[in-house]
């Protein structure tokens, strides 16, 4: 570890605070995504497939639909 | 390039005092003389004196302006106000069951049976508990990320937006979500600590009382985080920059520009998110409602759950109106002096 002209800490040329900036962003970005995905995946899984995933795994391969949205978007036209 | 709001206050204020003082009056001129207009001399000879109230009343700004305010004035009291008073009343009967509430004899004993009450207590402590918690552990987590996003990084558009959209989503979508973030068995909070080799630490979150309610503020953290920060930011980037540069001269370190120097120039910023959340907390009813139903048992209930299960599943108006109450008070309490404060700054 070197110390730049800034005084600040450098590994290789690269300042280690931007680095652990950059990281502690990344962390919060998957904390805020991690709900969202969660979700989302769901939404894409069959019956059998939510059952056998956790609810955060993308939907294994043959497990891909998108019956719940098509369902979803029958429902919701209903009485327009 | 003058923006109108900017005249605005100017204009309102000169021109209410002239509402004050009335057109009668005459106005006073620098050399110490009154300047009297033709209108007023007319006036005066002709012997007519117009009642100066009517005038004033003809003149003000308050009566013009009234087919506008007045109306929606009208129904806000009746369906608001009119409702919140309607239901002190109920709360000062006895009215269980189908039928209609009787009037005849008001009492304030539903107040005196929540005193006694052991759900009330809980859901009161839960209720001031969730409010806190929330609020500190919210502004703590936006201030942080408000500083992390303030060092002037690459896609910060993309990040800030990122930690705002649980905001934008529904306590029913969020309860959902983090119902299955909690599962025990296949959730991703337990996941994330087995794969740390915490394992000793999985809970059953939402089941246990000893964590249901700290489990509902962290979700909660989670969904207004991202509205504290970009409160935050706002008031990070209204700071000069010379204040940083200056602190910076006298040999500050990061830690110590943000303690001393630029938190505390952040109280407005505060106060605003603080009673947004406070006001969000209590009507967190929804989140409550979609993960446990109407009994959250007594480790997570609060007032708003309290307030439906009375009402709604055991018919009891009047009790549920008496705790409905206690929720308005509350919210009062934390409003009111912060609408006081920012009328006496003249924010409002």
């Amino acid at each position: 570890m070197s110390t730049e002209a800034t005084g600040r800490p450098s590994i290789a040329g690269v300042d280690v605070s931007r680095v652990a900036l950059y990281a502690a962003l990344l962390a919060m970005v998957l904390f805020y995504l991690a709900p969202l995905e969660s979700g989302l995946a769901t939404a894409f899984k069959t019956p059998d497939g939510f059952r056998t995933t956790t609810p955060f795994a993308l939907p294994p391969l043959g497990e891909f639909t998108v019956d719940a949205w098509e369902r979803r978007s029958i429902g919701s036209a209903r009485g327009l | 390039m003058s923006s109108p709001s900017s005249a605005a206050p100017h204009r309102d204020a000169s021109d209410d005092a002239s509402d004050e003082q009335g057109k009668t009056e005459p106005a006073t001129r620098t050399d110490g003389g009154a300047v009297v207009d033709s209108a007023d001399e007319s006036a005066a000879a002709t012997g007519r004196s117009e009642t100066s109230w009517l005038a004033r009343a003809r003149q003000s700004r308050l009566l013009e302006s009234l087919p506008f305010w007045g109306p929606p004035g009208l129904l806000v009291v009746f369906f608001v106000y009119g409702a919140i008073a309607w239901n002190f009343v109920i709360s000062l009967t006895g009215w269980e069951g189908l039928g209609a509430p009787s009037y005849d004899s008001l009492s304030t004993e539903m107040y005196t049976r929540l005193l006694s009450d052991p759900s009330f207590h809980a859901a009161f402590r839960n209720t001031l508990v969730l409010l806190i918690a929330f609020t500190v552990l919210s502004l703590a987590v936006g201030l942080l990320v408000a500083i992390l996003l303030d060092q002037q990084i690459r896609f910060e558009n993309t990040v800030r937006t990122i930690y705002l959209l649980p905001m934008s989503l529904s306590f029913v979508v969020t309860a959902i979500f983090w119902s299955w973030m909690y599962n025990p068995r296949i959730g991703l909070v337990n996941e994330v600590l087995r794969s740390l080799g915490l394992g000793g630490l999985t809970q059953a979150w939402l089941s246990d009382p000893q964590f249901k309610l700290a489990a509902i503020v962290f979700a909660l953290m989670w969904q207004f985080s991202g509205y504290c920060m970009v409160v935050y930011l706002a008031g990070l980037r209204a700071i000069p920059n010379a204040q940083y540069e200056a602190a910076r001269i006298d040999g500050a370190s990061t830690l110590r520009l943000y303690w001393r120097v630029i938190v505390p120039q952040l109280r407005a910023s505060t106060m605003s998110a603080a009673v947004v959340l406070v006001v969000f907390a209590l009507k967190a009813f929804d989140f409550l409602f979609v993960l446990f139903g109407v009994n959250p048992g007594a480790s997570a209930d609060i007032l708003s759950v309290m307030m439906y299960r009375v009402a709604f599943d055991r018919i009891q108006w009047a009790y549920g109106s008496a705790v409905a109450m206690v929720l308005f008070a509350m919210a009062l309490g934390v409003i009111g002096p912060y609408l006081f404060v920012q009328y006496r700054r003249g924010e409002l």
